[in-house]
């Protein structure tokens, strides 16, 4: 499968009379047509859109989720399959990119909420969101709505947003700045392309325990999976997509589901010193039957594969370390050598054990950051959102919020802060 | 605690359900126990029965203190 | 694939919104931190857990609610089951440091709703399975 990226590079946001990248870069936005599309949705009482760019002393709270303006331009299907259009396969032809701005969806689902983004400050240092340029949709449900509903409406109105603003600037005639390519053939002329190249394959944890804690694949609730092979490519095209807004440090985006990291880095090297065999999907549900299952089949999998190294991400904390461990173990067993990528919740010191779960096995773990970090962020100049609910955010206590405006928080509550697909701004060096 | 009375050179017997733990940690001289609520005992049998269990498990945590070892001994 | 109902399956909660009596359930006080120890005394006799303890992305003192599913030990088998006791550890450590950190308190009544159905709908997928879901009271 073959799919050219097209990105064009966006450097400014801003209301205008028709939605299109103008030649300066800036992303034009048609609000009122926006709001209407949107707004066909019943199941919003109010839908309001607002403007952040990189720099704003602005403040976006509760964060649901991040998406990436993307749409198809040729090859089949449409992004975000299942979840607005068909489910024909994706992956394969072109996508048009509109690099360097978000869709960011914020609003009250639940009484207590999640996800901070500082635009600028101490905050916008953690947040991988404070330097995109964002197109920010804050929902109110009708009275009485039922929260499975609400939370769907919310989810979908975001890839709505996301697929109308990238189809708009595309058809009013916006051009890539660059193109990337990614080409991976099936595994046998993998095999033969370059047999002496270790086989690697990616184990990409989903989270999956229930209401706001959800992953979708093609549509499908991802609980329902059972452990299966997805085309990296298909991640590029939305074909993974968030319902999970819990907690916000490390739920994986939509927006790092379009830009696995691990994928990226897996292609760059792949001919060169791996092969890059696959992308196995398993789920991290509630119960130890599905857990074991799931894991069972993972690693099968990757022995049907040949894989003699796994790369494995988590996503969540608790019950998902328990997945990961799993795996680990399972994997390392049955001769195939891992690496684990996760985040810790190491208290605020950094000093207690980090994951809920561990084998000897783990010995290769990259962290993504200490979770329970404290950050103080400053007062900011705008709120788009609703702050009330910030000492009941994870990450945030009581006395969290300061009469004067600024947040004590445990980095658990920036967006992004420690995604442990490592799409994160933060980093280590070796002294 | 068992590792620093040890180390004062009083030797020390671990009465304790978990032996896998009790490995981990480092204790030399190990009797498996009854269960977590009741180690010395057990609810579910008679009086005479649950008195004999429990003097059985202290003559062996007994003879253990007097037993020389050169490695960690579950008993 | 159907469950049969399991005799030996408890749910040991303090949900109010299961429902009060209900067959198979268990209620204690003491918020999360009490249906904890109740899973400790349980786990220690033998029991294990069907459901991992850590369900949700919150630290389990952020949430007034837990709703644990156990199955008890077969035959005369009380031995404590390692998978389950490491889960029940990690999960008190992680309640410690939840109180030493200051989570929880007062949310009000709105956010105390949503983490009851919250809890519901974690715990959904699960009690489903063992034939312990019903539809709960609103």
């Amino acid at each position: 499968m073959r799919l050219e990226l097209h990105r064009a590079r966006v450097k400014g946001i801003r209301w205008g009379s028709a939605t299109a990248l103008a030649g300066d870069g800036v992303l034009q936005v048609n609000r009122d047509e926006l709001l209407a599309l949107i707004r066909e949705d019943g199941r919003f009482a109010g839908v309001d859109a607002d403007l952040a760019s990189p720099g704003d002393r602005v403040r976006i709270v509760p964060v649901k989720d991040v998406v990436e303006p993307r749409c198809k331009i040729e090859g089949d299907g449409e992004v975000f399959p299942g979840m607005i259009g068909d489910v024909e396969t994706v992956g394969q032809g072109k996508t048009f990119v509109l690099d360097g701005a978000a869709v960011v969806t914020c609003g009250k689902i639940v009484g207590f909420q999640e996800g901070i983004i500082d635009m600028s400050g101490v905050g916008a240092e953690y947040t991988p969101y404070s330097v995109t340029f964002n197109l920010v949709l804050i929902f109110r449900p009708v009275d009485g709505i039922e929260i499975y509903e609400y939370e769907q409406a919310c989810r979908l109105a975001g890839l709505k947003a996301a697929l109308y603003l990238a189809r708009s600037a595309h058809e009013s005639g916006a051009a890539a700045d660059r193109v990337e390519t990614f080409e991976l053939p099936s595994v046998p002329e993998l095999l033969s392309a370059y047999p002496k190249l270790p086989r690697v394959a990616y184990l990409y944890q989903l989270q999956t325990q229930g209401l706001l804690h959800d992953t979708y694949v093609y549509g499908l609730d991802a609980k329902r999976l059972i452990a299966t092979i997805i085309h990296p490519n298909e991640t590029m095209d939305g074909a993974i997509v968030s319902g999970n807004c819990v907690s916000s440090c490390d739920k994986n985006s939509t927006f790092t589901h379009q830009n696995n990291p691990v994928i990226s880095a897996l292609y760059a090297r792949h001919g060169v010193d791996l092969n890059f065999v696959g992308v196995i999907i398993s789920n991290e549900n509630v119960t130890l039957i599905d857990k074991r299952r799931s894991s069972a089949y993972a690693v099968k999998l990757a022995r049907i594969l040949g894989i003699e190294g796994l790369v494995i991400s988590e996503e969540g904390f608790g019950n998902p370390d328990a997945d990961l461990i799993m795996n680990c173990h399972r994997a390392e067993i049955a001769g195939i050598r891992t690496v684990l990528i996760t985040d810790e919740y190491a208290g605020r010191d950094g000093a207690s054990q980090s994951l809920a779960d561990a084998t000897k096995e783990a010995d290769a773990v990259v962290s993504c950051g200490n979770a329970n970090m404290i950050v103080e962020l400053p007062k900011m100049d705008r709120v788009i959102g609703y702050t009330d609910y910030v000492d009941v955010i994870a990450g945030g206590f009581s006395g969290s919020l300061r009469a004067d405006g600024s947040i004590e928080v445990e980095l658990q509550a920036i967006t992004g802060a420690t995604c442990e697909l490592g799409f994160t701004r933060m980093g280590a060096k070796t002294l | 605690m068992v590792k620093e009375i040890e180390r004062y050179g009083l030797p020390i017997v671990h009465i304790c359900t978990i032996v896998p733990i009790s490995l981990t940690v480092g204790a030399n001289r190990i009797v498996p126990a009854i269960a977590i609520p009741h180690p010395l005992g057990d609810p579910t049998k008679t009086p005479e029965e649950e008195y004999a269990m429990r003097r059985a498990i202290v003559e062996k945590a007994l003879s253990a203190l007097q037993t020389p070892i050169t490695e960690q001994t579950v008993f | 694939m159907i469950q049969k109902t399991a005799s030996h399956v408890i749910c040991v909660t303090n949900n109010p919104d299961w429902g009060p009596g209900r067959d198979g359930f268990e209620y204690v006080d003491g918020g999360p931190w009490g249906v904890f120890k109740r899973a400790r005394d349980l786990v220690h006799g033998g029991w294990r857990f069907l459901a991992h303890p850590l369900y949700g992305n919150f630290n389990p003192m952020r949430h007034p609610y837990r709703t644990l599913l156990l199955e008890s030990p077969s035959g005369g088998d009380r031995s404590v089951d390692m998978e389950s006791f490491s889960m029940l550890e990690a999960a008190l450590e992680s309640c410690r440091a939840g109180m030493a950190k200051n989570y929880g308190g007062e949310s009000g009544e709105a956010a105390r709703r949503d983490f009851a159905k919250l809890d519901c709908e974690l715990m959904r997928d699960a009690l489903n399975r063992y034939c312990l879901w019903a539809p709960v009271i609103s």
